[in-house]
């Protein structure tokens, strides 16, 4: 856990409906009901709050992990 | 099944700045209580300053609030008509429910938002949700979505008729079999700063009077001009078969249906346009027009509007509009635009429902050149069994409706 991640679960929970209690880097993104395009929502608002952009290729992320380690090397490359 | 079906309401729902039905909302009308205020501060500061917006009574759970505002109304209030027509736990008929859903502007905050992004933030991009939440029949859809209708999902823009051409299509759908149960009405939500600069450069809208909830002032003398509401109304419309089958309750039963356009001018309105869809309507019905026991006008309170209303009734009414009550109640909820031909069918059943006719408000000089009972003095309480609602668009796009007692 560290801040980044805590900013990037407090930004999930303004765009989908759910609890923090229990979210955890495994957490799916289906399972929180994220279909791709509230995936796609919720990369663009983070892409807004962190001044980076995703690659529009690659694999899409399926857990919460997967987003924060795109986040986490976008932001080393800055 | 036979190749005519009566077509019965059994449920509805309203929100707007005067609350919502089931609520008080209906209570407010015939109080002549105005919804109409002076709107939230916004930076810049928009040239229409007072509207009838609403501040409470829309859904607000998370997955409400996500949805452009014309959605949230649209859900709210569909989502009430569904509840009093005891369907909210029948998924087995809501699989075959369709959605007629009328609105003029459409998801308007979503794409103004967007502009400002591009426009005034400079920003090179726009929310990936543009789309989806701004597309017309977004509120349609989304209504289907929710609540798993999964009939026929139509949406009607139709400036000011659209959400009364909605229901006069549902019903004819439902009334040659195409459909048995159609959540139909409208919603509007377009008090943002682009459309407000759009209504006021066409000069229609009345200036804030003293008190602020005065200042639209249908059948006076004094009338000048609109004012903007938000709001939004459905019905459920059902065949009598349907509704009789399954116990629900039935409010009332929709028997006419008129439909015409001037076909002369964009915005001004004339008096042979609105004849013929007043006339269809009765001639769909089956009804002299003495049979109506009161009319819900269009009724702006625009100089022109009124007057071609008023002479539009004169005319297909003859010597029987004088015993014949007419109230304008956009003086209280403000001018819904696509939403309005639902909301006022709504207050014509409550009406009937309970023998009572609502004003038209602020008609403080009632202007006697028109020759309507205009129903200045206040609510009346008598006998309704059946009423006539009138929705007349920009682009000349007339729809009447006529509903009566079941």
């Amino acid at each position: 856990m560290n801040d980044i991640e805590e900013q990037l679960y407090v930004l999930l929970i303004k765009e989908v409906p759910v609890a923090r209690e229990g979210l955890t880097r495994d957490t799916t993104l289906e399972e929180i009901g994220l279909d791709s395009l509230s995936t796609i929502e919720f990369m663009f608002q983070i892409e807004d709050q962190f001044g980076i952009r995703f690659e529009q290729t690659g694999t899409p992320p399926k857990t919460l992990g997967d987003v924060f380690d795109e986040v986490h090397a976008k932001l080393a490359q800055a | 099944m036979s190749d005519f079906h009566r077509v019965v309401i059994t449920g509805m729902g309203v929100v707007s700045a005067l609350g919502t039905w089931p609520g008080r909302f209906f209570d407010r009308v015939c109080a002549a209580d105005s919804g109409i205020r002076t709107l939230p501060e916004m930076n810049p500061a928009p040239p229409i300053t007072i509207a009838a917006w609403i501040e409470d009574g829309i859904d607000n759970d998370p997955k409400t609030a996500v949805h452009d505002r014309v959605t949230q109304l649209a859900l709210t209030a569909g989502r009430l008509a569904l509840e009093e027509a005891k369907l909210l736990d029948r998924p087995d008929l809501l699989q075959e429910t369709g959605v007629y859903l009328g609105t003029g502007a459409g998801p308007s905050s979503t794409m103004d938002q967007s502009y400002h992004r591009l426009y005034a933030e400079h920003k090179d991009r726009v929310s990936p949700m543009t789309l989806p939440r701004g597309i017309h029949n977004a509120p349609a859809s989304e209504l289907a979505i929710r609540f798993g209708m999964g009939g026929a999902n139509n949406t009607f823009a139709i400036a000011c008729a659209s959400s009364a051409t909605a229901i006069g299509e549902a019903m004819r759908a439902i009334r040659h079999g195409y459909s048995e149960r159609i959540l139909a009405g409208g919603s509007e939500a377009l008090l943002t700063y682009g459309v407000l600069h759009a209504w006021h450069a066409l000069r229609a809208v009345a200036p804030p009077a003293d008190p602020v909830g005065s200042s639209c002032r249908p059948f006076s003398s004094d009338r000048n001009g609109l004012v903007m509401g938000e709001g939004s109304g459905f019905m459920v419309l059902e065949s009598l078969e349907s509704a009789q089958a399954r116990n629900a309750p039935i409010l009332a039963e929709i028997v006419g249906y008129g439909a015409s356009c001037d076909a002369t001018h964009i915005t001004h309105p004339t008096t042979e346009g609105q004849q013929r869809a007043v006339q269809n309507a009765l001639q769909d019905a089956g009804m002299e027009p003495a049979s109506i026991d009161y009319i819900n006008a269009h009724g702006t309170g625009t100089l022109a509007g009124d007057a071609v209303e008023a002479e539009t009734l004169r005319t297909v009414f003859g010597a029987d509009i004088h015993s014949i009550p007419v109230s304008a109640t956009k003086a209280v909820h403000g001018h819904l635009m696509g939403a309005g031909g639902a909301v006022e069918l709504a207050i014509g059943i409550l009406a009937i429902r309970q023998n009572r006719i609502p004003p038209t408000a602020h008609c403080r000089v009632p202007d006697e050149t028109l020759g309507i009972d205009m129903v200045a003095e206040g609510a009346r309480e008598q006998t309704v069994d059946t009423i006539l609602s009138n929705s007349f668009a920009f682009g000349g796009s007339n729809a009447v409706l006529i509903a009566r007692r079941f």
